[in-house]
């Protein structure tokens, strides 16, 4: 039920709303007596005498009043009391309404930014996250308007209109059906108008949205038009699109003007009936003075409010597609359920054992079956082509993903035993495609801890070749990166990336084809460097370079989800298979270099 | 020129640009004379309508006499439609003018930027010009229309209430306007505070939106460092921060309108008793007193009204200034009026005088650069004879794209020339140049619509038969033959339908469609399988026949085929010769063949098995 999880998102603040409720209700039937005030000078001036529905005491202490000029006195100074307590409530009930808005947002924020944080890396992978920034902003937005505006409004027009027609009936019974005999009208052109609102906009939005790629694309394509000499073209094509957007936006903009000048009509004309019958009860001495302007008072207030439930409605039905889509994500199931709780001292021996992963969504397995063993301090290299399994293997062993078959070990433990953070704080994982945030170089690369030291932070930039490029920054540490600041090049990145896992000492360190987009040079640079590292950590590389591999102590090589060999290079370039292959192309380029060199000479 | 968003400065109102923006609003005269009519005859109906009310009460309930009630129920249903009417053509008015406003930006906006060289795009970010183009001129075309709306219909009521009240009874009026100057100060106070509040409310929560797509995009990252919890730890601070903000900002203005409607109400007490004995002396009738009543609550509303606005004008000042600094960008790189004289404009080229290209082309001692002091070219002079094919190599920052910019007249050179069949490029039109490069981006580009369309972007007036030339020529045929509607297959926004291999087909395609004397490729550096790489060899080597060629180049057997190979290392050429004669050096291009070339060849090696 929708409607029930909507509701259940204001849960902890349900005393809040109905205090909320109760000031709107108070405030509308404390409203609903103030045009008696007038009724009551006006009987008093021409009558002598009044039967306003004001409560017996009131009427006794205004009876206590001989003098009209004091008795007006007397109305006119509790008529500026009676509101000051009036508007008092006002205040309260749109300041808590405020703050219900803000609470439940805040609320929904926090438990949507840590439920996504804790979906697993499957989820990431494939989430569209323009749609998810959606979510977390429209969506959120209109679910605590819904519940902190919404409802309360919807209350305050079914109280503004019950209070309103039971001051009515107590003047006269039958006033009551003509002064309200058009908000039936009102009320169902209302909802006909929002809905046709909501469906303009549908197609509004949709125009704008061919006409922004007009331009967007354009933009990108500045070269492209230029060099092709299509301005004119483009401003054609822009041309037909904001037609097409003004044209759907005109048509909303005259069928409002129709809806609010008729309804405007509507609404005079019951001014005027009233009026009317209001002439021809006082003929009849059925209806006072001040009884009439009190109805026609009255009138006012209960008959615009009934314009907008067409409104309310539409926001009803948008607040419950916002739910769904808000608890769509927050009915996933967090990657931490099912967490283990061992935090082992870890030597850094790894085992895959028959391990096999299927992706949900895939026909065939990536890894098929794969079993190997790391010892501690070693420094292996896993080679393979692209999309043969290299990347699975890091996160199954990282435990973004856990195996479909199969068991892997870290130090003997089945790294399912092991509490999934504290498994990963033991590894340095330098991603393919690695992500900086909008802080500072400094920030970015101390950011696991606060409590990292200047010193390491300086060091790693040093070992990851990166010390040079910041200082060439203006700003140098203190250089703002990522979305909102400098942008950095792919292989600066891939550096700094590698500097955030060098700063505190890791059991394991991972790199992810973590120098593709580095040069060759500071490639080796790096690779030397991280000599001393790699002596006190497993080391785990991940690479199609072959150059690259050839140092390591164990090369394991991957073909289409299986190992197809481990070795080190001096056992496997003389065996057929991959990596010979790999290795002969190398020396094959290297011989036809030296040929074309002779061909050339 | 700054690009910082000043949205949350607070600014002084700069007449000058809201003379600009109102211009061109009233491009369309007939509409704002039509809606100036109806708001007016709104406020004074809304002025009058107390005044019907008082003569039934005074004349049909006080005075029993019944005798006008026919006219009266006539003028009160004149009144109400004409209530309607003037509602309806106000709002209409109002919209035609918003949609008005918000089209004309837009397509001047859009005008200026086909007018600007590519260099402005270089410099601009595109989310600026992006901004620029949406929520500014969306909210400019809203205050400008709805806004001015507002204040004229509040001046016009206020106005019209007061006159009324004058006439009707001047001692009661000076009641009234007794609390005007109250009003006006407390609303223009509130609505500031409002406005700061809810701006530094705005700030924050684009911060938050900003983090939470920040944790979107680097979700894989926080797991693999593990830092779930200080991320949450920032965002939840932030958040908190959000909030303190904003019920700050909703405190104001839920004090607003009480204290307001409790002024008014004041007001009304002192009327109440102030009338009721001026009545007891029979110097006010009972419909002049409810006539009161009923101003002094309606008579405020224009205030709150008015204060908005204007607290709205000053809110849109920045976009204003934005959205007219765009529209007024003066191209840095224009023809001279001798040149559009015999060549036309962009827009209105005079064919019959272009004369014939043959694509001989000559840098003359070249200098150029983009930052003052950073100098990217430096007296560079070639010479390159018609249909030679030219590969520039060397690395990021040596002048590869510079060159070819230059040649494009996306740029021009500092000091010297580039000549064209021996003619200074200058001496003709940009658009002269332009209609005959052909063009093929490293990153090709693709519109939204289907295969033709985009082929045909280079020759708008080709034939769907040449059109489908191209494509075979080109070898891009065989695949979209396989596409789902052939030609006429969507390729997507950007093109992201189909594969980058494909992208590169087509926009070879374009410029074979095309046909220009002078070529520039800027070929990929991505590397591709080897089926693709015969392929695209093959649309290389046709694109390239018999064509003045600039290649920015990449790919092995690109350079080693070209007729002519500049290598670049800051800005000049310190090799130039065929692939052979270089090799044989063993200078620049050697080392850069050996480092970069067997290392790419070895990273598709490992691709291809």
């Amino acid at each position: 039920m929708r409607l029930f999880k909507l509701i259940r998102t204001a849960k902890g603040s349900y005393l809040h709303i109905l205090y909320i409720l109760i000031l709107v209700v108070i405030g509308r039937f404390t409203y609903s007596y103030v045009p008696l005030f007038t009724q009551y000078v006006f009987d008093m001036l021409r009558e002598g005498s009044s039967n306003a529905n004001f409560p017996s005491f009131f009427l006794n202490f205004l009876n206590g009043f001989t003098k009209i000029e004091n008795l007006v006195v007397v109305i006119a100074t509790t008529l500026v009391f009676y509101q000051l307590i009036r508007f008092t409530l006002i205040f309260f009930e749109e300041f808590m309404r405020g703050r219900l808005a803000e609470h439940i947002s805040k609320t929904l924020r926090d438990r949507l930014y840590s439920h996504i944080q804790s979906l697993d890396y499957n989820y990431h992978n494939n989430v569209d996250t323009g749609d998810l920034v959606q979510r977390v902003t429209t969506d959120i937005e209109a679910m605590s308007n819904f519940v902190s505006n919404r409802i309360p409004e919807f209350i305050r027009l079914i109280a503004t209109v019950t209070f309103g027609a039971i001051q009515i009936y107590t003047i006269n019974q039958t006033m009551v059906w003509i002064a309200l005999g058009m908000i039936p009208i009102t009320a169902v052109s209302s909802v006909f108008f929002f809905k046709y609102v909501d469906k303009s906009f549908k197609h509004i939005e949709e125009s704008e949205a061919r006409m922004m790629t007009v331009i967007q694309e354009n933009l990108t394509g500045a070269r492209i038009v230029r060099a092709f000499a299509n301005e004119q073209f483009e401003i054609d094509k822009l041309e037909k699109e904001n037609k097409s957007y003004s044209e759907a936006f005109m048509k909303f903009q005259k069928a409002s003007s129709m809806y609010w000048g008729l309804s405007d009509v509507l609404a005079m004309f019951q001014y005027l009936i009233t009026v009317i019958v209001g002439v021809y009860f006082v003929r009849q001495d059925m209806i006072s003075s001040g009884q009439i302007v009190a109805v026609l008072m009255l009138l006012g207030m209960l008959i615009w409010p009934v314009r907008g439930l067409g409104r309310m409605i539409g926001d009803f039905g948008r607040a419950l597609v916002s739910t769904s889509r808000i608890y769509e994500i927050l009915e996933l199931k967090s990657e931490f359920i099912d967490n283990g709780t061992l935090k082992p001292e870890v030597q850094g021996e790894i085992r895959f054992e028959n391990v096999s992963y299927q992706f949900p969504d895939a026909n065939e397995a990536i890894l098929k079956d794969v079993s190997f063993t790391i010892k501690p301090k070693e420094t292996v290299a896993i080679i393979g082509k692209t999309g043969s399994g290299k990347t699975t293997i890091i996160n199954l062993l990282s435990r973004m993903i856990d195996p479909t078959t199969g068991a892997i070990y870290l130090d003997g433990v089945n790294t399912k035993e092991i509490e999934k953070h504290y498994l990963r704080k033991q590894m340095g994982i330098v991603l393919q495609e690695p992500f900086l945030f909008s802080k500072t170089v400094y920030e970015n690369i101390a950011i696991v801890s606060p409590l990292i030291k200047k010193e390491n932070v300086m060091k790693a930039a040093q070992i990851a070749a990166i010390e040079r490029d910041i200082a060439s920054f203006e700003r140098g540490y203190e250089t703002i990166v990522g979305e909102r600041g400098t942008t950095l090049s792919g292989g600066q990145k891939q550096r700094v990336a590698i500097a955030r896992v060098l700063v505190e000492d890791k059991p394991i360190l991972i790199f992810d084809d973590s120098l593709s987009a580095v040069d060759t040079e500071t490639d080796l640079m790096i690779r030397n460097a991280l000599k001393e590292k790699e002596a006190v950590s497993t080391t785990i590389i991940i690479t199609h370079r072959i150059t690259t591999a050839k140092q390591a102590d164990k090369i394991i090589v991957v073909e289409d989800g299986k190992i197809s060999d481990i070795g080190t290079h001096e056992t496997l370039y003389k065996k057929e298979g991959l990596y010979q292959k790999l290795w002969d192309i190398q020396g094959k380029l290297e011989q036809e270099f030296l040929d074309l060199l002779k061909e050339v000479d | 020129m700054n690009y910082e968003e000043k949205e949350f400065d607070n600014q002084k109102v700069n007449l000058q640009t809201w003379k600009k923006i109102i211009k061109t609003v009233f491009t369309n005269r007939k509409s704002v004379i039509l809606l100036f009519t109806f708001v007016i005859l709104l406020g004074m109906l809304e002025a009058i309508t107390p005044l019907l009310n008082r003569y039934a009460i005074d004349v049909f309930f006080e005075g029993k006499d019944y005798s006008t009630l026919t006219p009266y129920i006539i003028f009160n249903v004149i009144v109400s439609l004409l209530f309607g009417l003037s509602v309806w053509g106000f709002i209409y008015q109002a919209g035609k003018i918003e949609v008005e406003t918000n089209y004309i930006l837009r397509k001047q906006s859009f005008e200026t930027l086909q007018r600007l060289p590519f260099s402005y795009f270089d410099k601009t970010p595109q989310g600026w010009i992006m901004a620029r183009m949406t929520s500014d001129s969306r909210r400019l075309a809203n205050i400008i229309s709805w806004g001015l709306v507002d204040l004229l219909w509040g001046l016009i009521m206020m106005i019209a209430i007061l006159v009324t009240m004058f006439v009707l009874e001047w001692r009661l009026a000076l009641i009234i306007t007794a609390a005007l100057p109250l009003m006006i100060v407390i609303s223009i106070y509130f609505r500031t505070k409002i406005l700061k509040g809810y701006r530094k409310a705005r700030k924050i929560n684009s911060l938050v939106t900003g983090s939470f797509n920040e944790s979107f995009m680097g979700a894989k990252t926080t797991k693999s460092l593990a830092i779930e919890e200080e991320n949450y730890q920032e965002f939840i601070s932030k958040t908190q921060e959000l909030k303190q903000a904003s019920i700050k900002a909703i405190l104001f203005s839920a004090i607003f309108s009480p204290i307001m409607l409790m002024i008014s109400y004041v007001v009304i007490g002192f009327i109440m008793v102030r009338g009721t004995n001026m009545l007891l002396v029979s110097a006010l009738t009972l419909g002049t007193l409810y006539a009161f009543i009923d101003y002094a609550t309606r008579f405020f509303e224009p205030i709150m009204q008015i204060a908005r606005i204007l607290a709205q004008f000053q809110q849109a000042q920045a976009s204003a200034e934005r959205v007219v600094q765009l529209i007024e960008t003066k191209s840095e790189l224009v023809d001279s009026p001798e040149v559009i004289e015999q060549y036309g404009d962009i827009f209105t080229p005079k064919y019959e005088n272009w004369e014939p290209i043959q694509g001989d082309v000559e840098f003359k001692n070249v200098t150029f650069n983009y930052v003052d002091n950073e100098t990217v070219l430096d007296n560079f002079s070639l010479k390159i004879p018609s249909g030679t094919s030219v590969a520039l190599v060397g690395q990021t920052g040596s002048g590869k794209t510079t060159i070819i910019n230059l040649l494009s007249r996306f740029y021009e050179p500092i000091s010297g020339e580039i000549l064209i069949d021996g003619k200074s490029y200058k001496e003709r039109s940009i658009h002269w140049l332009h209609k005959r490069l052909g063009y093929v981006l490293q990153t090709p580009h693709l519109f939204s619509g289907n295969v033709m369309e985009n082929i045909r972007y280079g020759r708008l007036d080709a034939t769907d038969e040449e059109v489908i030339e191209a494509a075979k020529a080109i070898g891009a045929d065989e695949f979209i033959s396989k596409m789902d509607q052939g030609y006429y297959s969507e390729v997507g926004e950007g093109g992201n339908k189909i594969s980058i291999g494909q992208k590169q087909l087509i926009s070879f395609a374009r410029a074979v469609l095309a046909d220009p004397r002078i070529l520039i490729l800027d070929e990929a550096t991505s590397s591709i399988d080897s089926e693709s790489e015969k392929i695209i060899q093959h649309a290389t080597d046709t694109l390239l026949k018999g064509r003045t060629s600039f290649i920015v180049a990449h790919r092995l057997s690109t350079i080693v085929h070209s007729d002519l190979i500049l290598v670049l290392k800051e800005g000049k050429i310190v090799e130039l010769g065929s692939h052979k004669e270089l090799l044989s050096k063993k200078g620049a291009y050697f080392d850069l063949y050996k480092k970069q070339f067997l290392n790419e060849q070895m990273d598709k090696a490992v691709h291809s098995i």
